[in-house]
């Protein structure tokens, strides 16, 4: 089996404050592999990512490169090696 | 229901009140100022001539116990735009008015032998001599203006850009510690008072009689629903994501999407960006002994604000608001929080509108009257600005005027107006909103980052262009929203909770009196932007005007590489039909 890609997470606002740090390098073949991961390297982000039942978030944003899953493959975004993945808890101004 | 309308006639120095027209009735904030100004203002006037007017008006449930309601309409024609203005401020002036009976002060005619203060209070109203005002800078006259009258009056200034006749002249109103922070900024409505004659409005609240409410059980079960959903909405309940960062957390947010204009328009996105963002000032306001979160006016749940203080935790400044932020710092090429700071106190002080004066002085960057990121070159033009000097006068009016001076041609305005911190080209909808408000760039108008980035009332890829019904959609919902005096961030719980929205409907009805159901929200917004559509082409504008500049449309934005796509068709399209 290939070896996933490394890419590099991006975690803002909350998120940063629960894993303690603002960037982390992960490997992952795809956007839930890549979560999953998270959560077993900051168990504290889970419950800002995840509902009960596993599922991501409604107004959690996740991005490759600045774009957004919900207009790529969803959590099935496959990932590449040098992707940057950034991490959005819901956050909202204007 | 309240039904007094304060008229100040500065010519005859006279300020009298009437009773509310009956067609008014049912209006407030928004929806009244724009009614008023089609009705009484021509809309071929100079902006700055004796037939201009400055309207200010609460919404319909501000003053009540309706929560996050402190919001004032202030309208007129634009000295900026040339068309019909509405500027929205959050400030305890707009619930004290409401609470003395008022629901619209019309400042008319002009006084040309000097300046005057507007005093009102529950005895009635009076102008008195301002003479001893003119030149100040605003913080320290609201300090003045509250040993001269007494600690937690509300004040309404023009500032001494105002007085030099500005297009970019804002109106200041003070926060709740007393400073000038809180701004009904844009669009020039500083000029428009200044050029009355009058200087401040000073409100004295005591024993006001407060709001009439008609329907008070329908009002206290709407307020209820509204308040409960705002309590639980991630973005807007207490603790929620505005509370803890404040309003500058889009800074990072936008420049991952490749949306954050940088260095005038020219790029969407920067790596320097984080150290201007929301996370990073939360720490430092936390590390100073700053505010946060903190409230524009008593009775608001979602608390966005903040105090920004020095270094050394000394001369709060007041709020640094995310459109702030990216104007006078990423558009500048500035990623220094305690320059922009300096930059914003200094826009607090004069009287200036942050976004339009940050695009002013990136245009002018881009003509090579200084170099992008020179913060204290910014901070020495704005000292110009004070003294009115030459090159101060070429600054005071607005990103396009000063464009012109230099030849510059990317001069990022609709209308005349600069935009707020969304290059258009990243997020289709917002450059819809830009293009086809009434007011000129205004992401206000229809805040359609909402769905386009933030997830919040659904999710809408960015890049579709194929968005004229949302933004036609949007337009009405915000005109209802500023008509009925809430704050538009409620709109991200009405958004995601129907109980909520049905609740703020339900204020509004309550206090007027009047079965309304949200079925009624796109038709009373409609007719509010009819008017202002209406009063725009009188005054000259045509399909041609609701466009965005040319380079938008030919330089692709770093680092994704779009134009603004959306075709001229469908931006026609947005408010002519459905």
């Amino acid at each position: 089996m290939m070896e996933a890609p490394s890419v590099t997470v991006r975690l803002f606002a909350r998120l940063r404050e629960a894993a303690g740090t603002s960037e982390i390098a992960l490997q992952a073949q795809d956007i839930r592999g890549l979560l999953d991961a998270l959560v077993a390297k900051a168990p504290s982000v889970g419950s800002e990512l995840l509902e009960a039942d596993g599922q991501l978030r409604q107004a959690v944003t996740v991005m490759v490169n600045g774009r957004n899953i919900e207009f790529l493959g969803g959590l099935d975004t496959p990932l590449r090696g040098g992707d940057t993945v950034a991490v959005f808890p819901v956050v909202a101004g204007g | 229901m309240n039904t007094k309308i304060l008229r100040v006639n500065m010519e005859r120095l006279t300020a009298e009140f009437e009773e509310l027209p009956d067609a008014y009735r049912s209006l407030g904030g928004r929806g009244l100022t724009s009614a008023i100004v089609a009705a009484e203002v021509p809309p071929e006037c100079h902006p700055l001539g004796p037939r201009n007017k400055l309207v200010l008006a609460p919404g319909i449930v501000t003053g009540t116990s309706a929560p996050s309601s402190g919001r004032l309409s202030v309208g007129g024609k634009s000295p900026l735009t040339g068309g019909i203005k509405e500027s929205n401020v959050g400030s305890r002036f707009a619930q004290t008015l409401a609470r003395l009976g008022i629901r619209a002060i019309i400042v008319e005619g002009q006084f040309k032998e000097g300046y005057k203060l507007l005093a009102v209070g529950k005895a009635g109203a009076e102008l008195v001599d301002a003479s001893q005002w003119i030149g100040q800078g605003l913080y320290a006259s609201f300090e003045r203006l509250e040993e001269a009258f007494r600690d937690r009056v509300d004040i309404c200034g023009a500032g001494v850009v105002a007085e030099m006749s500005a297009r970019n002249s804002g109106l200041a109103f003070n926060d709740l510690e007393g400073r000038s922070t809180r701004y009904a900024g844009r669009g020039g409505l500083g000029a428009v008072m200044a050029s009355r004659g009058l200087k401040f409005i000073v409100l004295d609240g005591d024993g006001a009689p407060g709001v009439e409410v008609e329907d008070k059980e329908v009002f206290d079960r709407g307020r209820r629903k509204l308040a409960e959903g705002l309590k639980a909405h991630d973005v807007t309940k207490p603790g929620g994501a505005l509370a803890s960062y404040g309003t500058n957390v889009l800074i990072n947010v936008m420049n991952e999407a490749g949306g954050l204009p940088h260095r005038n328009f020219s790029s969407g996105q920067d790596p320097r960006a984080e150290e201007v963002s929301g996370e990073r000032k939360a720490e430092l306001i936390q590390k100073r002994g700053g505010v946060r979160p903190h409230a524009c006016h008593p009775g608001c749940i979602i608390q966005c604000s903040e105090v920004w203080t020095r270094e050394d935790g000394a001369d709060p400044m007041g709020v640094l608001e995310y459109e702030s932020v990216w104007a006078l710092g990423p558009n500048c090429g500035i990623y220094d929080l305690d320059t922009i700071g300096e930059l914003n106190r200094a826009c607090n002080d004069l009287g200036l509108d942050t976004i339009e004066t940050g695009n002013t002085l990136a245009v002018v960057m881009e003509g090579g009257l200084l170099e992008f990121g020179d913060g204290a070159g910014a901070l020495r033009l704005l000292e110009e600005v004070r003294r009115g000097t030459p090159t101060g006068r070429l600054l005071m009016h607005g990103a396009a005027f000063a464009g012109t001076a230099l030849g510059v041609t990317r001069v990022p305005v609709v209308k005349g107006q600069a935009m707020p911190a969304y290059d258009p080209r990243a997020v289709k909808g917002i450059g819809i909103a830009y293009a086809t408000s009434p007011m000129g760039a205004d992401h206000t108008a229809g805040y359609s980052i909402a769905p386009e980035i933030l997830g919040v009332g659904g999710k809408v890829d960015p890049l579709d262009p194929d968005k004229g019904a949302l933004l036609r959609g949007l337009q009405r919902a915000t005109a209802f929203i500023d008509s009925a005096g809430y704050c538009l961030f409620t709109a991200f719980a009405v958004l995601d909770f129907p109980e909520a929205l049905e609740g703020m409907v339900e204020t509004v009805g309550g206090v007027l009196g009047t079965p309304l159901t949200v079925d009624d929200v796109d038709a009373i917004g409609k007719k509010i932007l009819d008017a202002e559509r209406t009063f725009n082409a009188a005054a000259g504008f045509t399909q041609t005007d609701d466009r965005l500049p040319e380079f938008m449309h030919l330089e692709t934005l770093p680092p994704h590489g779009h134009v603004f796509d959306v075709p001229a068709e469908e931006l026609d399209a947005v408010l002519r039909d459905g």
